[in-house]
């Protein structure tokens, strides 16, 4: 794993980087919003805060980690280098610039416009070029992922294409069509409002384009943590895959369902009709089977395992497992999260249910816990897995990285449990100070210190994994580390149809899906124009 | 059960697959009834309006806002939501009855709930949000602004005051407010 | 027709494991999934439709 490592690192490392950040200003905002003071608290530090909060764990450390992620699979899977590497040190520079250039918009006071980008305010220019040339650096990323595996098919004719790669190209693949919806709002709407072009912006089309990448995406940041669970998890618990056409079959499913679902993030809006917040919400109903699907599969591919170890009975299997191997813990951990984050999700995505949580903190619960605890575990698994070769070091004990998975498990829970529970007593989101003197938000109070407290265990978690990681440099090198190695499916596959092992087919249901679904949502609102809002400047 | 064979663990997972369709085609069959039978769907109604000349529309100027009964009898709540407060701050509605709320902003994307209910909307300039409903319980709920709308987004509230049918009393115009107590 | 004296340790172990499996994750993947039903059903009922209707 040579030319790529370095590559692969340094992504990695922006990855972290920004989250360490992140964690830090999560935690002040949330003592901001509770009844205790907090230093420097006023309106506008809390969404600069909430800003820079946003864009750094929804579009840096998931964009830069699927990037590292992506050469490490790229390059052990197919067991050849990686093209164009000199194009992938291209993308690296030019996103982390645009990172480095939206942030001095967003600290500087001139970008609180949040993550979602709420036109008609509209932030400095900079701004979005910096998030543009992040997204123009990761679809140089996905050239590379889809190139990496057109070649590896042309030097291995017939061959199935290795999971870990197959899945790594489905989500890069899915990136491409994911951000046809925010770049066309970029480009059209927002970019030239904030350049003083125009004057006016058509507020729901931009909501709607906005919303074709805004559900694509969280699959585009679970994907990674699926390969784990798929590729690494059965392999770290010494067992086999169940199924490994189960697991294509699951990666195509979140690749066409995952796009034409995106007006469930309006069904409150007043811009589109039943008509099409129902097909769209029959159609996020499907993408809840991929998932369905996989929590058989792991389970089964982890009962080998188990088994294997000599468990017997219905359950104890669970017991036999290594639960020492952070790999194995972090999918268990992983698993029970996903058991509420995607309970809440089947509840956000139920039409008419969705009045019940709209804006409340019940979807920033949501969020935090299917993202920030089922996918980011996972991330923090992946990093210590592969962080070994990426180093050429052993961690000396798997203690302490066992200790951080469980402090963030817990500290997700603490933090995000009263959060749903107060979403549903009707508290709402995107406040930079609640009013503690009213009765009614003063029942809040307690429930928001709880919140608190599972924030700062989660801070504590995001600096031990820093530190965990940075321990691998610091050491001095000793015995090499195993190389990393796939999981093998229960049993051998040499042959899969050929629909599983490209692309084609599912690219074109993808479009047939999309004009179905988003066809006249889009066509209605270029064609009757709806009257438009004047911007609203945010900074300079 | 048993797994020794590629075939057994495809005809397995095809199993499971069935099962979890039959799980998400209950969840459908649910919101289905929720939506056709109980009436809980989301806001349908698309209706646009211009955010630049909302003052001067007949039905959102200034003196038109709050609640009125139409010579119809409908009972109309017309709010407008603007950076950082809405028009009027308090409306009153009667429990037991249909009543409709009508939102539009001149400015920026707001968005509301009220407390306690399933009544909840985006107010995206452009467009007119509407919302039928009828309040089972009495009281003054909270109805916050609840979609982030700039700096002053925190302070963003109102009241909805919903009284017994029998003490709603509209005057000569049709009119009811919350300073009339 | 794999030659039974090469048969290793681990294939045994695995033979072993797929006599029993999927039970297990039937149990644990169906146990799940039936209280996730569950828990959406009870604040469907519950917590949703008393709110009141909206359309």
């Amino acid at each position: 794993m040579n030319s790529a490592r370095r590559l692969a690192l340094a992504n990695f490392w922006v990855a972290f980087a920004a989250f360490g950040i992140a964690a830090v200003l999560g935690v002040w905002q949330m003592w901001a919003r509770s009844p205790w003071q907090a230093p420097l608290h006023t309106p506008s530090n809390y969404f600069l805060s909430v800003t820079a909060h946003g864009v750094s764990m929804a579009y840096v450390l998931s964009t830069f980690f699927i990037m590292g992620f992506g050469y490490v699979v790229a390059e052990t899977a197919l067991k050849r280098p990686v093209p164009g590497i000199r194009w992938g040190w291209i993308a690296f520079w030019m996103a982390t610039a645009g990172v480095l250039i939206a942030d001095l918009a967003i600290f500087s006071g001139n970008a609180s416009v949040l993550y979602t980008f709420y036109p008609p305010m509209t932030a400095s220019v900079w701004f979005y070029i910096g998030l543009v040339l992040v997204v123009a650096g990761s679809w140089i990323w996905c050239v590379q992922m889809l190139v990496a595996m057109a070649q590896w098919k042309r030097a291995n004719p017939g061959q199935p294409v290795p999971l870990a790669m197959f899945a790594t190209v489905a989500n890069a693949v899915l990136w491409l069509w994911t951000t046809v919806g925010v770049a066309a709002e970029l480009l059209f709407q927002i970019i030239p409002m904030a350049l003083g072009l125009v004057e006016t912006i058509d507020v729901g089309l931009s909501r709607t384009l906005f919303s074709w990448t805004l559900h694509a995406i969280v699959y585009f940041w679970l994907i990674p943590a699926y390969i784990a669970f798929y590729t690494m998890a059965p392999q770290a618990a010494g067992g086999r895959l169940f199924s490994d056409t189960m697991g294509r079959l699951s990666f195509v499913l979140f690749l066409i369902y995952s796009l034409p679902v995106g007006l469930h993030h309006l069904f409150m809006d007043p811009e589109h009709a039943a008509g099409f917040k129902f097909l769209q919400s029959f159609l996020t109903i499907l993408v809840t089977v991929p998932t369905l699907l996989t929590v058989f599969t792991i389970s089964a591919s982890m009962e080998i395992a188990g088994r294997m170890r000599g468990g017997k009975g219905w359950f104890g299997w669970i017991r036999a497992l290594p639960w020492e191997r952070p790999m194995v813990l972090a999918t268990g951990l992983s698993f029970f999260m996903l058991w509420f984050g995607g309970g809440g999700g089947l509840i956000n995505m139920s039409y008419g249910m969705n009045a019940m949580v709209h804006n409340t903190s019940w979807v920033t619960a949501h969020f935090h816990l299917i993202y920030g605890g089922t996918v980011v575990l996972m991330y923090f698994a992946i990093a210590y897995e592969v962080w070994p070769a990426l180093t050429g070091r052993r961690f000396a004990s798997n203690k302490p990285l066992r200790q951080q998975l469980w402090w963030w498990t817990i500290g997700m829970m603490v933090m995000t449990l009263p959060w749903h529970y107060l979403g549903l007593e009707g508290q709402w989101r995107r406040v930079a100070q609640f009013d503690y003197s009213d009765p009614h938000i003063a029942e809040w109070g307690p429930w928001v210190l709880v919140s608190l407290a599972g924030g700062v265990l989660l801070l504590l978690s995001a600096l031990r994994f820093i530190v965990n990681l940075l321990s691998l440099h610091w050491r001095a090198p000793g015995e090499a580390p195993p190389p990393l190695e796939f999981a093998r499916p229960a049993h051998e596959v040499t042959q899969v149809p050929a629909v599983l092992n490209g692309f084609s087919l599912w690219n074109l249901l993808v479009l047939i899906l999309m004009a179905a679904a988003y066809g006249f949502p889009i066509g209605h609102a270029l064609v009757e124009r709806a009257p438009a809002a004047i911007v609203h400047r945010m900074g300079g | 059960m048993a797994a020794r064979t590629e075939q057994d663990v495809v005809r397995i997972e095809t199993r499971w697959a069935l099962a979890m369709c039959g799980v998400v085609l209950v969840i459908l069959a649910a919101i289905l009834y929720a939506s056709l039978r109980i009436h809980v769907n989301p806001p349908s109604n698309v209706e646009l309006i211009d955010p630049k000349t909302l003052h001067l529309s007949d039905e959102f100027t200034e003196a038109n806002l709050g609640t009125r009964v139409g010579p119809d009898g409908a009972i109309v709540a017309r709010i407008v939501a603007t950076q950082f407060e809405f028009v009027p701050r308090c409306v009153v509605l009667p429990a037991g009855r249909r009543v409709t709320l009508r939102f539009a902003s001149p400015d920026v994307i707001h968005g509301i709930l009220v407390s306690g209910t399933n009544v909840n909307t985006m107010v995206v300039p452009g467009y007119v949000s509407q919302v039928h409903t009828e309040f089972q319980k009495t009281g003054d709920l909270l109805m916050p602004c609840h979609e982030y709308c700039g700096l002053g987004h925190s302070q963003m509230l109102a009241t909805v005051r919903v009284v017994p049918a029998d003490r709603f009393k509209p005057d000569a115009d049709g009119r009811v407010s919350c300073e009339q107590r | 027709m794999v030659d039974r004296v090469h048969i290793s340790d681990e294939e045994r172990a695995l033979a072993e494991a797929l006599r029993e499996a999927p039970r297990g994750a039937l149990a644990l993947a169906g146990a799940a999934v039936g209280l996730l039903l569950l828990a959406w059903f009870l604040i469907f009922f519950f917590v949703f439709l008393p709110r009141g209707t909206v359309t």
